[in-house]
């Protein structure tokens, strides 16, 4: 009984030994695999965002059946073209959660020890034999417990090592799709406005007209201080004439603002996207790094 | 970018009856917006976009129609040409994309196959299938013992056939790939 405490014991410093040597090398996943959610997250927003801006340009009135085609197609081309984005994002919150599945499984060795000699404990229990000695079973989980740390923390340095030439492609791949989505959203943001405008130009340039008459009215009379009462009538009839295009001109002002707030909170949410994509792949490079003997594989360069 | 509605006139803002000035501005306007198409540059032909909008909101619709439809016509080419390029340049990178998300797949799915190793899922489900099986022999045994009428001795037989062929399936699973499930 002796000699075996002994081997025990011996085992027991040898995979101690081995977990000293791992321990240097342990990796903390969780920042990573909090980071691939919003990836996917965003992405599936991001498609769906610009695609629906480009509708709403197609829901502006008086364009023609051509024009309108063409908004919608290229909303719908977008979508259809999305699909692999989508499949992306799916793929790296997959793979950050498979990280988080093993190192999990790392931490939980002396449990799954435990419930194995529960089930087995059962089985002993049914076949009416006498049940596993209490002391092997806690030996036999503490040993496991630091092989599974050990293993675990290797196969989550193997995996980091493996994907980090994919995930570093993705990003670059995906922060270019996002300048190109950025460059519609902009350019839907000139176009929203000119089409609002386009029907009114004569309405506008009557107001503005108007505001400039407004505004050298105002100036004159600051220089008179009021000495030519003939000015307050025609400041009077001014404003008048200004009152009456508020029904029509306030409506299609607000109708334009809302659309250029519209599209510039889309692309803030494009930007935030950006920067998640880019705090992962960092991420990733940092924890891969020490096991990566190539910084990028050739063959997902973009 | 500039706001919706801009009633006070720019500084370089012609007179609304220099007609000349108006169309010299907007032929240069033209002339960056055909620049920036043939650079492909976005932000040049976002900055050209924006500069013939302004042009149509400073000029006059009424004594100068030609001039404005003209750069409302400039200005709707540049944002279809920008959307027409981007769509393209997400197309051309679609094939790559999904090459590189399949590069990514099988490193999940080796991490997750030896999580599940790691948890001894395997070994426990093994244990499991063991104990289902001698539980359902030990009642077929008691069942033969007490004669038990014969639609609950088939049932008993039956289902310890199905707890062994269990059985049997995750050993030969295992011996075949003890790495799977």
């Amino acid at each position: 009984m002796n000699r075996l405490c002994a081997r025990l014991f011996v085992v027991l410093i040898g995979v101690w030994a081995l977990v000293a040597a791992a321990g240097c090398a342990r990796l903390e996943v969780g920042p990573l695999v909090r980071a691939g959610e919003p990836v996917r997250s965003g992405l599936v927003q991001a498609g769906e965002i610009v695609a629906s801006d480009l509708a709403l340009l197609a829901s502006v009135d008086e364009l023609t059946a051509e024009q309108t085609a063409d908004l919608q197609g290229w909303a719908d081309e977008l979508r259809s073209m999305w699909a692999p984005r989508l499949a992306a994002g799916q793929a790296i919150a997959d793979y950050a959660q498979a990280l988080a599945d093993l190192a999990e499984s790392g931490r939980g060795g002396r449990q799954a020890i435990a419930e194995l000699a529960a089930a087995v404990d059962g089985l002993l229990t049914t076949l009416s034999a006498p049940a596993m000695p209490a002391g092997y079973v806690q030996l036999a989980a503490s040993l496991y417990g630091i092989y599974a740390q050990v293993q675990a923390s290797r196969s989550i340095a193997d995996a980091l090592a493996a994907a980090d030439g994919a995930v570093q492609a993705l990003s670059v791949v995906l922060e270019r799709d996002l300048d190109d989505l950025d460059a519609i959203l902009a350019a839907s943001a000139l176009e929203l406005e000119r089409r609002l405008r386009e029907p009114h130009a004569q309405l506008i340039s009557h107001r503005m007209n108007l505001e400039r008459t407004r505004s050298l009215l105002e100036s004159r009379s600051a220089q008179l201080a009021g000495q030519f009462a003939p000015l307050a009538s025609e400041m009077s009839a001014v404003t008048t004439l200004i009152d009456a295009t508020r029904d029509r001109y306030e409506p299609l002002m607000q109708r334009i603002a809302a659309g250029h707030s519209r599209i510039a909170s889309h692309r803030h949410l494009l930007r935030q996207l950006r920067q998640s994509i880019s705090d992962f792949a960092a991420a990733h490079r940092r924890l891969a790094q020490p096991r990566t003997s190539s910084p990028s594989p050739p063959e997902h360069q973009p | 970018m500039t706001s919706a509605a801009s009633p006070q006139p720019a500084a370089n803002t012609p007179t609304p009856e220099d007609k000349a000035a108006w169309a010299q501005l907007l032929t240069q306007l033209i002339e960056r917006a055909q620049s920036a198409l043939l650079t492909g540059d976005v932000r040049h032909r976002l900055a050209a976009q924006e500069a013939l909008i302004d042009f149509t909101r400073r000029c006059d619709p009424i004594a100068l129609t030609d001039l404005h439809r003209l750069a409302n016509g400039a200005a709707s080419d540049l944002f279809r040409a920008t959307v027409e390029a981007a769509l393209r340049s997400l197309a051309s990178r679609s094939q790559q994309l999904t090459q590189i998300t399949a590069a990514l797949t099988p490193v999940a799915h080796q991490a997750r196959h030896t999580a599940s190793h790691l948890r001894l899922s395997t070994a426990l489900k093994t244990v499991q299938a063991l104990r289902h099986a001698a539980q359902a022999a030990d009642e077929l045994r008691t069942a033969l013992a007490t004669r038990a009428p014969a639609d609950e001795l088939m049932t008993s037989i039956n289902t310890t056939i199905d707890h062994l062929m269990d059985l049997s399936a995750r050993i030969d699973v295992n011996l075949m790939d003890p790495r799977r499930e």
